[in-house]
């Protein structure tokens, strides 16, 4: 029953990607775990082959199948955290993967019988919400924050950098380049600017990393619903960039975060002492990221530009564009520079430390590889032949990325960098707490706060009394228990009467 | 064919449960022997069918047929099994024999009226399946129930003896209604033969026919526990022996589908069922009983209720598969009778084991279990994720074609239940298993009450007995879940079976 | 006809006892009228008037009475025996342990 890989280029590519991802990250965690790494290890590499199964295979099944191997391996990664965290994830996780069962099983009764290009927009519709809660789409993304925010930077590489992509993966495979698809589009734009806005104005690294990776998706939703072959390549070429600058960024952010001993990034600068290289890399995943001209973030988001129809769009797409810039410039600034101490900044480039582990043979590879496909994209073209077919005007892209730094220090510098206060829950924990406050509104109206708490009490208590009330309900006394034998034998009985 | 084989399957058990008291006498020691001796032949003889009648089973004309007595029908008593028998049986062979072993080790007292009763449990199973008389199917229906009645009572407990009375009163309504049905039967048509009946339903008057199929109905409903009806399945399950538990939960119930399988689809033709519009009545019926099943079992702080209840659900969900009365349908519901026969004998028995290292079966007391044994508690965590569909085990595949079958006929609301119901299953499974991961602080007080509370029968006699069975139960669903495709053969022919019943009637009545 | 009605009432009587007594032993003698009810209405359906079956010394009568019916009863009769048997020895013993056998009473029995 081994799963038929095709010899589909595009396939190849991700699965590429996708394993060089993951040895990045294996290597991480065999330099930072402490307990068990090796149980890790092994699970990353059942991870590893499980997500080959589900972009390889063309059984819906098959596909299925690998599709809740991921989701039990990429919960269990969470073990080494929090129990707990393994098990919101996971109950997430597979109430999403129900809903994926149903529309795949639709889908195939409709007659798909393989996984492949879809041509009714109902159908793909289906499947868009059953991919998006392992998708982070726009509505289902709640999980994001939240599990993010409790959870280590190594978990995080592995689920932010490649599997949140593999929902896209699929939409790749099943959404006709040419044609798009609108629900998928429009939920790309939402995303896009709400991760940007709620990045901008997020305190915790976490958080603000986890906001930006929805925006980003946003933009690859755009890409492929956009309905044209610029933005369907250019969605190609940014699951393969955002996968690889995730990770590294993740990767050392979790460095950072576990030296310094704190999430706020108003503080890190002061706890942190950065080497140059350090500086270095951060500055080339963030400018990646935003796409800034020379590296590889640039192309692609030239083809998801180069695929929007009309001009309002093309403002909305400047505002994300703009968004993306504003919010790594606000994370670099406060990353580096303590309490609006430019000197200090200057002062610190004389460490010229390295890190071995980390940034020999996770930061180097990763910054080369960006820096290549920024310049030569035409490298992909074994498997991607079409990029050769479009030109990248780096030269315009020089006078755009120095507009787009302007403007965005600009309203910086306006906005004062823009200092929030730090929110101490997250907006998934107030929306919980609503709700709970609005059941209980008579007795106690005010509630303590804790996600922990928030999800067991409402969640699971509400569920649990919910049962038992029902319970209650039809466990009566035994008499009437054996009364419904009559009742049911009357109502068989006058059954010709009754229909 | 004309083979004694499939008598045999009746007989042994029954002989062997007549050989323990008598070996008794002479020593006690030897009946453990004996026991295993008993579950061998049983489980080799279920092989040897498979094995020497395969070529047939592949030709699609596996019949095998015995006549009691030498009187043919209809006349006779006779035995028949065709492909459907020959899953339900071989199966059943199977589990009971690692039941029986698991036994050894995990009972450790009053063995001698356990294995009596046990064996004629297994004896009055094989009969109900393989016989081809419908007042001999009551005869074995009643058998079953007097026989598993005492084992229900088997802890003499307060609450084992109300699960118990709870148990009989059903049961014995259940038997009843069956009876009226079967004089029903003999009294419109005149013949007790499955066969003969079959032929002749469709000649009563119509009124009549749906009294009969009321009656049946009612009488089979008690018996596998759909909603209205259900009320004495999670107390009966839960309050014997667990190796019991598993028994009832995981192989009778089977039993009773069978039977509804048999009576509805053989001898009362399904084309009834559509002409008075009860099928898709019973569809949501057993769907709502499923949902019932899973939502109870959400709240139930017991942890062998809660596997009854999750029993219900899962029962009613293949019921519902199998009143779509399709192809897919036939082939989900049969898989997922496997599966969960698999899924939940395992679980059973693995909570047997767990619970004999905590005072009761409250979750409470559970806290704390994933750490003293940890490779069972491994297991049942797998065995809880094959139970809500997870790849690779069997669990998944069985969920799968059984909302294909759904959603072939665009049956959205069986469709969502399935899904719900494992859903639901995620919260009252982690639930445990999140229990059982807690870590306890023992005081000095409630280190003194669990050694005094603890129960005195918690040693087990043959540990490494108990543990072999549950990994076995686990390499079970792992292995059938990579090979689901093997049992293609016999389900496909069972199929063929279920849709085309005149063939049935043809080769025993040798038209 | 008269037996049909018959049937119908003292099964009827006897559905009655069982559901809405609160004795144990009750409830049982209830779950036996019903058992009665049913072979006192096959053996009354199944007499037709004709002459005893399976007789040696009847062999020149023309027809007589089907006696399947009468070998089922008799099955039947020896089941009702046996469960009945059985409950009582339950009731026996849970009034042992609940020293009641009120069915209110009894909590268990609702669950």
């Amino acid at each position: 029953m081994l799963p038929a890989v095709t010899d589909n280029n595009l396939v190849q590519i991700m699965i590429i990607t996708g394993i060089l991802v993951t040895l990045l990250t294996i290597i991480y965690a065999w330099k930072k775990l402490k307990k068990n790494k090796i149980y890790f290890v092994m699970l990353t590499i059942i991870y590893l082959v499980s997500f080959i199964i589900v972009i390889g295979t063309d059984k819906w099944i098959v596909f299925l199948g690998g599709w809740e191997f991921v989701t039990l391996t990429t919960s269990l990664m969470f073990a080494w955290d929090d129990w707990k965290l393994v098990k919101q994830y996971f109950l997430i996780q597979f109430a999403g993967s129900s809903i994926l069962l149903y529309a795949v099983l639709v889908i195939i009764n409709n007659g798909y019988a393989e996984v492949g290009i879809i041509n009714s927009t109902f159908l793909q519709n289906i499947l868009i919400v059953g991919l998006a809660t392992k998708s982070a789409l726009f509505g289902f993304h709640f999980w994001l924050p939240a599990i993010y925010a409790n959870s280590s930077g190594l978990v995080n590489a592995i689920s932010s950098g490649w599997v949140v992509k593999l929902g896209y993966i699929i939409l790749l495979k099943v959404i006709i380049p040419e044609q798009g698809n609108a629900l998928l589009f429009y939920a790309g734009i939402l995303m896009l600017i709400y991760g940007g806005v709620k990045a901008l104005l997020e305190v915790k690294l976490k958080v603000l990393m986890a906001y930006s990776t929805l925006s980003q998706l946003g933009l690859i939703a755009i890409g492929i619903g956009s309905g044209t072959v610029y933005g369907y390549y250019g969605a190609v070429l940014h699951i393969i960039i955002h996968a690889l600058t995730k990770t590294g960024f993740f990767i050392n952010l979790d460095d950072i975060i576990n030296k310094s001993g704190t999430q706020n990034i108003y503080e890190l600068a002061a706890r942190f002492n950065y080497s140059l290289f350090k500086i270095i890399t951060i500055f080339g995943f963030s400018f990646s990221l935003s796409g800034v001209v020379f590296l590889a973030g640039f192309n692609s988001k030239y083809l998801i530009k180069n695929s929007l129809p009309g001009p309002l769009l093309l403002i909305i797409f400047y505002l994300g564009g703009l968004l993306t810039f504003l919010y790594t410039l606000r994370l670099l600034y406060w990353l580096f520079i303590f309490q609006g101490k430019q000197k200090a900044f200057l002062l610190r480039l004389n460490n010229y430390k390295i890190n071995f582990s980390i940034d020999l043979f996770i930061n180097i590879p990763i910054l080369l590889i960006i820096l290549l496909l920024g310049n030569y994209p035409d490298l992909l073209n074994y498997w991607l032949p079409a990029l050769d077919s479009f030109s990248f005007p780096l030269g315009s892209g020089i006078g755009e990325t120095i507009l787009y730094l302007l403007v965005a220090y600009l309203i910086l510098e306006k906005l004062n960098w823009v200092r929030t206060k730090e929110k101490e829950y997250l907006e998934i924990d107030v929306l919980f707490n609503k709700i709970e406050v609005l059941l209980n509104k008579i007795g106690k109206a005010s509630l303590k706060f804790d996600t922990e708490k928030i999800v067991e009490h409402y969640f699971l208590r509400g569920i649990y009394k919910l049962s038992g009330k029902t319970h209650d309900f039809i466990y009566r006394s035994f008499s009437d228990q054996l009364s419904w034998i009559p009742l049911f034998l009357a109502l068989l009985l006058a059954w010709r009467y009754l229909v | 064919m004309i083979s004694i084989s499939i008598l045999l399957l009746i007989i042994i058990p029954l002989v062997v449960a007549f050989l323990i008291p008598l070996l008794d006498l002479y020593n006690k020691l030897l009946r453990r022997y004996l026991v295993i001796i008993g579950g061998v032949i049983e489980i080799s003889i279920s092989i040897y069918i498979i094995i020497s009648y395969f070529s047939d089973l592949k030709a699609g004309k596996f019949f095998l047929t015995y006549y009691l007595g030498g009187w043919g029908p209809p006349f006779g008593i006779n035995l028949v099994m065709d492909s459907v028998s020959l899953i339900f049986s071989s199966l059943i062979s199977f589990a009971l024999f690692f039941i029986i072993i698991y036994s050894i080790g995990f009972i450790g007292h009053h063995e001698g009226k356990y294995y009596v009763l046990f064996f004629l449990i297994l004896g009055a199973m094989q009969g109900a399946i393989l016989t081809g008389d419908m007042f001999n199917l009551y005869v074995f229906i009643e058998l079953l129930t007097v026989t598993s009645a005492p084992l229900v009572a088997f802890k003499r407990n307060k609450h084992a003896t109300e699960a118990a009375i709870k148990y009989m009163f059903y049961g014995v309504i259940g038997g009843l209604f069956f009876f009226v049905g079967v004089i029903l039967l003999y009294f419109n048509i005149g013949s007790l033969n499955m066969a003969q009946l079959a032929q002749h339903f469709a000649e009563i008057e119509n009124n009549m026919q749906l009294t009969i199929i009321s009656i049946f109905l009612i009488g089979l409903l008690i018996k596998i526990g759909i909603f209205p009806f259900h009320f004495w399945l999670p107390k009966a399950h839960s309050a014997c022996p667990s190796s019991l538990s598993a028994l009832l939960s995981g192989v009778l119930l089977k039993v009773y589908l069978y039977i509804f399988i048999r009576l509805f689809w053989i001898v009362i033709g399904f084309e009834f069922l559509l002409e008075f519009n009860i099928a898709s009545f019973l569809v949501y019926l057993a769907l709502v009983s499923s949902l019932f099943g899973h939502v109870f079992a959400l709240q139930a702080s017991d942890i062998k209720r809660m596997l009854a209840f999750s029993s219900i659900g899962h029962i009613g969900m293949i019921l519902a598969v199998f009143l779509l009365n399709t192809e897919t349908g036939f082939y989900g519901g049969l898989l997922h009778i496997i599966s969960h026969l698999l899924m939940k004998t395992g679980l059973f028995l693995s909570t047997g084991y767990l619970l004999q290292y905590t005072k009761s079966n409250h979750i409470d007391d559970f806290a704390g279990v994933g750490h003293q044994n940890k490779g069972i508690f491994v297991g049942f965590i797998l065995l809880t994720l094959s139970m809500i569909g997870m790849p690779p085990f069997i669990g998944f595949f069985s969920k799968w074609y059984i909302i294909m079958a759904f959603l072939k006929i665009q049956h959205h609301f069986g469709a969502i239940v399935v899904v719900l119901g494992s859903l639901s299953a995620v919260f009252y499974y982690l639930r445990f298993i999140a229990k059982g991961y807690e870590k306890i602080k023992l005081s000095a007080s409630d280190l003194k009450n669990e050694i005094y509370n603890r129960p005195i029968l918690s040693v087990f006699y043959r540990e490494k007995l108990v543990t072999t069975v549950i990994y076995i139960f686990v390499g079970m669903i792992i292995l059938t879940g990579f090979s689901f495709r093997l049992f293609e053969l016999p389900l496909q022919e069972g199929i063929k079976e279920l849709i085309n019943p005149q063939n049935y009637i043809n080769l025993i009545l040798g038209g | 006809m008269l037996h049909h009605l018959v049937f119908t009432v003292l099964f009827l009587l006897g559905l009655y006892t069982v559901i809405y007594k609160n004795n144990l032993i009750k409830m049982v003698i209830g779950l036996n009228i019903m058992e009665i009810a049913v072979f006192f209405w096959v053996i009354a359906v199944s007499d037709t008037g004709k002459s005893v079956p399976i007789y040696h010394l009847n062999k020149f009568a023309a027809s007589f009475n089907d006696p399947v019916p009468q070998a089922l009863t008799l099955t039947g009769i020896i089941i009702g025996a046996s469960t009945t048997a059985l409950l009582l020895t339950f009731i026996i013993e849970l009034n042992k342990f609940a020293d009641t056998i009120d069915s209110n009473k009894l909590e268990g029995l609702n669950e």
